[in-house]
């Protein structure tokens, strides 16, 4: 997994390092740890992926290649830029950028130069006592009780300088590119103030700061040691450093973490911008913006329902402090379910539901979509993936044993899902196979949905009046009537003339639903959401846009909320 | 005059110079606004050791976002003998809301560094208390000019001008392909072709919103390739727009944006205007709202044309897809032929096998292959291993 990430261009959103530095009253502006440390690994990994982005070029347009080879070119150059760039920081270098001591503690820390970007959270170890005690008793007594192993080396080194050291402060760094949208430093800077706050909640249990640190520096002091040695050493021996490293690997690998910190204190994390772009690389700029998704979970509506993409995989990452209403609301999951309908079955709040709803989005466990039914329409998503040497293609045919190309071929004119299964349809009989590949090539963004919106838009040279005035007249009138019906000798005038073509505006019921419609007929509301705004079945909905379709126009799109996964702008 | 705009909605808020006083330590010397930097003590406290830092951030450019603000600044380092202690150290800086990007003002910090290092090394114009005295004015006049106007030109002494500039954040153009159509976005008549490269003088008679790129290439008889950099240098400069190939056989679908139609009256009589049929009675909302709404996935525009007959007397079916695209109100669905078997060691590819990847449109491929639509579309019919896929 780490290896295909290295071969692939570095994201935006991949960390470059993650350090820790501290400040106290003897050594001041130390960085006790870095991670990764070894001098290979960056440039490496930059050459591999320079390598891969030349042969590449290859298979771009031919005509274009001139062009196309330098854009790769130049971005290339700028990542092995920052890559080198961290290289040619040295660790005093380092310590002296990322000190705590530098800003104002318990304050969100970010720091830019020359290309990199350091983001932290520098906090003060709230303990006047651990100082006090540190100075005055004897030194061997001076390090906390910890589990022997650890503590040996601090130990044995008591005459040293570490045993003097008191730590005034720390700051957990991440070193990220310049190129990261904001919204992924925010996101850094939210990772490193929960390590911090932990840091120091574990230190007031156990001194578990100070032990590290003390540990750390002890480690440093040997002369006989270059620096990778150190740092090899201090993460052979500190449980802090290997949890760094662990931070680390996971964030670049999956960017969902768990962690307990010093065996104790659970942090868990996810990078939303990892997990939602992970597995879509495609050449039709698979990049999900966060904002739209943000977006798109702010407008989401009870009609909405939710595609988890794999069931077993949600259940197996609960633990045992999980909310008891996300147990309740997987029980009654079921993709042809709306929110509002799993919020009764499961008899948990519908703003519980979104709240879960948005956290199954966010850590890449689920999508937003209508629930499927019969009656939906699906087409070929913008980032659906139709190069014929995608792994999807092995992929879907070792699960479905079809060939995927064929069946994006019948995805490619809107077909309703129940025509699939009629006696002409390809999924004839096969009723179970076709939900199945429908959820399939929804989670992998190859389809989207297409709803119908309306517009009421009468023919306006014939009357006079514009076809939004007239709407705005009916809509006043109608609160004027009493609730119940509306006749047609009701109407102003010149509502009167436009009605005239349409026989069923004699009949008062079929006139009084048709107005109790006319507000969602703008264009922005599509059949499925006037179904669930006024209880209405799709029959009895479909019949009277048809009485009244001389008044209408229709137009089919995808619904914008739940298509921000597969409409990249 | 796009820095002049980015500028108003994004100023700068102070210009300071810090420089390390041999008897007084690090010090904040001279800020515009006066002690704008001095009186916000927690911000101070968070940036202090990053404007006069120790020797090994010399040189290098360093934002500090902290306490709301973002303060830019690039720390010099001079070594000489002539100063006390023997080296001499300032910084030129400036301060920006916390909420606005540094990167447009860090090309000017860089530039303003190198301009007072020179200064300092050729006349110890910075450390001079005379010529120091006048690094107030410097400030101010820089700070006022380039929050009015996006840059600014400071003679400093009898031979050096600094001159500064504000780069806004752009968006890097698209890639242009032979298939692209570029349509201008403004009118050619406010198209000063002087100002122009000559490549673009040579391109523009030729861009009409239906030429495709390797079209204007050839009635140019101009390299494609210095064609294809020019339409997106003009396309950087939002000059043009690039759409696709009209044809008959194309297919659109209607976006959220359509609504704005109904709803913006400007856009509407621009529209009717824009997509009304020369020497014909003009086409109402009504007109253009159901030629648009015809539009979807399965339905070619003669189709449309075919249906919508009344409709279309009045429309430019042409234009209207134009128009549409221009304004995002639809977008096109493209067709593209690929391979079904995935057996790569067929040997005797035929040339249009090449080019069913997946990743060519039927309209690439056609470019490409110089044949038409409909001679494309024969060619695949001959061949079963290739499916039609519409996206």
């Amino acid at each position: 997994m780490v290896q295909n990430l290295a071969m692939e261009k570095d994201p935006p959103w991949a960390p470059l390092a993650i350090m820790l530095s501290m400040y106290g009253r003897s050594i001041t502006n130390k960085l006790l740890f870095k991670y990764p440390f070894e001098a290979g690994r960056h440039s490496q990994s930059s050459l591999r992926s320079y390598k891969q982005l030349t042969s590449s070029t290859y298979h771009l347009n031919q005509s274009n290649s001139t062009t196309n080879e330098e854009d790769e070119d130049e971005c290339c150059e700028s990542i092995r830029d920052e890559a080198e760039q961290y290289l040619s920081f040295s660790d005093k270098l380092l310590a002296q950028v990322t000190s705590p001591a530098n800003t104002v503690c318990g304050q969100k820390f970010d720091v830019k130069i020359n290309g990199l970007r350091f983001v932290g959270f520098p906090l003060m170890l709230e303990h006047g006592n651990i100082e006090t005690q540190d100075a005055h008793l004897p030194p061997s007594l001076a390090v906390p009780e910890l589990s022997a192993p650890d503590t040996m080396p601090a130990q044995i080194e008591d005459h040293s300088v570490s045993s003097g050291i008191t730590v005034t402060s720390y700051n957990v760094v991440f070193v990220l590119r310049t190129a990261a949208d904001y919204s992924v430093v925010e996101a850094y800077q939210q990772l490193a103030t929960k390590l911090g706050v932990g840091l120091r909640f574990e230190e007031k249990q156990m001194n578990y700061v100070t032990s590290q640190f003390k540990l750390m520096l002890s480690i440093h002091e040997d002369p006989d040691m270059s620096e990778e040695q150190v740092y090899q050493k201090i993460l052979e021996q500190s449980s802090l450093a290997q949890n760094l490293r662990y931070i680390f690997d996971f964030v670049e690998s999956t960017g969902i973490l768990d962690l307990s910190l010093n065996e104790n204190l659970r942090i868990s994390f996810c990078l939303f911008h990892k997990v939602l772009n992970s597995g879509i690389k495609n050449e039709y700029g698979g990049i999900v913006d966060i904002k739209s998704i943000e977006q798109c979970l702010n407008q989401i509506q009870p009609y909405h329902g939710l595609l988890v993409y794999d069931h077993k995989n949600v259940w197996d990452s609960l633990t045992d402090y999980c909310s008891m209403s996300i147990v309740k609301f997987l029980n009654v999951y079921n993709p042809t379910k709306s929110l509002q309908l799993m919020s009764t079955d499961a008899d948990i709040a519908m703003r519980h539901v979104f709240t879960i709803a948005r956290h199954l989005v966010l850590w890449g466990k689920a999508c937003v979509i209508y629930p499927l039914c019969e009656t939906n329409v699906y087409f070929l998503a913008p980032t659906a993936s139709l190069n014929c040497r995608s792994k999807y293609i092995k992929l879907f045919s070792d699960k479905f044993n079809l060939n995927l190309t064929e069946v994006l071929n019948y995805f490619s004119t809107p077909v309703r899902l129940g025509d699939y299964q009629s006696p002409t349809g390809a999924f004839f009989g096969n009723e179970k196979k076709l939900v199945e590949i429908v959820i399939w090539m929804l989670q992998h963004r190859f389809l989207v949905q297409h709803h119908t919106y309306v517009h009421f838009l009468p023919v306006q040279d014939k009357f006079g009046k514009p076809g939004q005035e007239l709407k705005k007249v009916l809509l006043e009138r109608l609160k004027t009537v009493s609730p119940g019906k509306v006749e047609h000798r009701h109407l102003p005038h010149y509502c009167r003339e436009v009605f005239q073509s349409v026989p069923a505006s004699r009949d008062s019921e079929d006139l009084t639903l048709f107005l109790r419609l006319l507000k969602y007929f703008d264009g922005k509301h599509h059949l499925e959401e006037m179904m669930y705004r006024e209880n209405m079945v799709r029959h009895e909905l479909v019949t009277i846009l048809e009485k009244f379709q001389s008044l209408l126009l229709t137009c089919d799109r995808e619904d914008e909320i739940a298509a921000a996964f597969c409409m990249p702008t | 005059m796009e820095a002049q705009e980015y500028i108003q909605k994004h100023p700068i808020e102070c210009m300071f110079f810090s420089e390390f006083h041999h008897k007084q330590g690090p010090k904040i010397t001279h800020q515009f606004p006066p002690n704008y930097v001095t009186n916000e003590r927690e911000l101070l406290q968070a940036v202090q050791d990053y404007l006069i830092p120790k020797s090994g951030l010399k040189q290098k450019l360093i934002t500090v976002n902290a306490i709301g603000k973002k303060v830019i600044g690039c720390p010099v380092f001079i070594d000489d003998p002539h100063y006390q202690r023997n080296g001499y150290i300032f910084n030129f800086g400036l301060v920006l809301a916390n909420i606005h990007k540094s990167s447009p003002c860090i090309p000017l910090i860089k530039k303003l560094s190198s301009y007072m290092t020179e200064l300092e090394r050729e006349s110890y114009f910075v450390s001079n208390e005379t010529t120091k005295s006048l690094i107030p004015e410097i400030l101010k006049k820089m700070l006022t000019e380039l929050n009015e106007k996006g840059s600014c030109s400071i003679p400093v002494n009898k031979s050096t001008t600094i001159y500064l500039k504000v780069f806004p954040p752009c968006i890097s153009p698209p890639d242009v392909y032979d298939h692209h159509v570029p349509i201008l976005t403004i009118s050619k008549d406010d198209f000063d072709l002087e100002e122009w490269d000559l490549t673009t003088q040579l391109v523009l008679p030729f861009i009409d919103g239906f030429r495709h790129v390797k079209k204007i290439a050839m009635l140019a008889d101009a390299d494609p390739n210095l064609i294809r950099i020019c339409i997106q240098n003009l396309a950087f400069y939002n000059q043009i727009k690039l759409i696709s190939i009209f044809q008959y056989s194309n297919m659109y679908i209607t976006t959220a944006k359509l609504n704005q139609i109904m709803e913006n009256p400007r856009l509407q009589s621009e529209c009717l205007r824009f997509i009304a049929k020369k020497g014909h009675q003009l086409p109402t909302l009504h007109d253009v709202m159901t030629l648009y709404c015809g539009l979807s996935p399965g339905v070619k525009v003669q189709d449309l044309c075919l249906r919508h007959q009344n409709e279309m007397t009045r429309v430019n079916e042409q234009k209207l897809i134009q128009f549409g695209l221009i304004h995002n109100l639809i977008r096109r669905i493209h067709m593209y032929p690929v391979k079904i078997s995935t057996d790569f060691s067929y040997r005797g590819q035929t040339e249009l096998q090449r080019y069913t990847t997946g990743q060519h449109s039927a309209e690439e491929v056609c470019c490409q292959l110089g044949i038409s639509h409909s001679e494309l579309l024969s060619r695949i019919e001959r061949d079963p291993n290739i499916a039609i896929c519409w996206k």
